[in-house]
């Protein structure tokens, strides 16, 4: 049996595709439920500013913090987005070894 | 005979050219980030739960309980955490996300501390910025548990 790029290319293709698919909606719901909670508290300390209930030295502080809170969750979908395409890339080399497997009609490893 | 036996010839070079393709593929898989780590799991999760004890202490204290100086001790026990935590995080390869995490939840100790130092904080802001501290410790422990990669990895 020949290796036929076309056929591979798209079942390797399926493979990358597949895997990233599983991963986003993880990613969309996390990115969505945070993106929630960061939006509240940006308003709550904004509420505490015209209130007089903080000064505009510790709403600063409070900014830089919340800040810090949106950082670090990009850095985890940055994180979940390298995972994602780990396994895709993975995916798609299984993919491509089981192909050569069955055209040299053994399997060498 | 020659255009037969250079038929062979090139039959066993494209059988070589495809076991070396595969010997090749077999041995790469592609890794772009750290393995799961268990202590900075398990750290993690236990310095949230400090942190947690530490809101809802103050947040029942009145003056002057409730200021800083009676609280000195929590952002000592914190900066250790949190300053071994960095060290085993840059011991670990391909885990640049996890260190500029830990130096996020630094910053914000240091400003946490910062705050405190002006006064007792009010039940609003302790809500405020236990929820902040709580999004930077659901971020660190959601990565880190997603480097198990769907397996069983207790490394």
């Amino acid at each position: 049996m020949s290796l036929d790029v076309k056929v591979l290319s798209i079942k390797m293709l399926e493979a990358f595709k597949g895997k990233l698919s599983e991963k986003w909606p993880d990613v969309k719901e996390y990115a969505k439920t945070e993106s929630k909670k960061l939006a509240e508290n940006f308003v709550l300390i904004e509420r505490l500013k015209i209130s007089g209930e903080i000064t505009e030295e510790q709403a600063k502080l409070h900014v830089e913090i919340q800040k810090n809170a949106t950082r670090a969750v990009l850095l985890t979908i940055e994180g979940l987005g390298l995972i994602a395409v780990e396994e895709a890339i993975n995916a798609a080399m299984d993919v491509l070894r089981d192909t050569i497997n069955t055209a040299l009609n053994f399997t060498l490893l | 005979m020659s255009a037969i036996l250079s038929g062979k010839s090139f039959l066993f070079i494209k059988a070589i050219i495809l076991s070396l393709l595969l010997i090749i593929v077999s041995s790469c898989s592609v890794k772009l980030i750290s393995s799961y780590d268990e202590i900075t799991d398990k750290t993690v999760t236990q310095l949230q739960k400090d942190f947690e004890t530490f809101f809802i202490t103050i947040e029942c204290l009145d003056k002057p309980n409730c200021e800083y100086e009676n609280h000195k001790r929590f952002y000592q026990d914190a900066k250790i955490t949190i300053s071994s935590l960095a060290i085993r995080a840059n011991a670990i390869p391909k885990n640049s996300l996890t260190i500029k995490q830990i130096e996020i939840l630094k910053n914000s100790l240091d400003n946490l501390e910062k705050l405190h130092k002006l006064g007792c904080l009010s039940v609003d802001q302790i809500k405020d910025l236990r929820n902040s501290f709580n999004v930077i410790f659901t971020a660190i422990l959601k990565l880190e548990i997603a480097k198990k990669r769907g397996k069983n990895n207790s490394e």
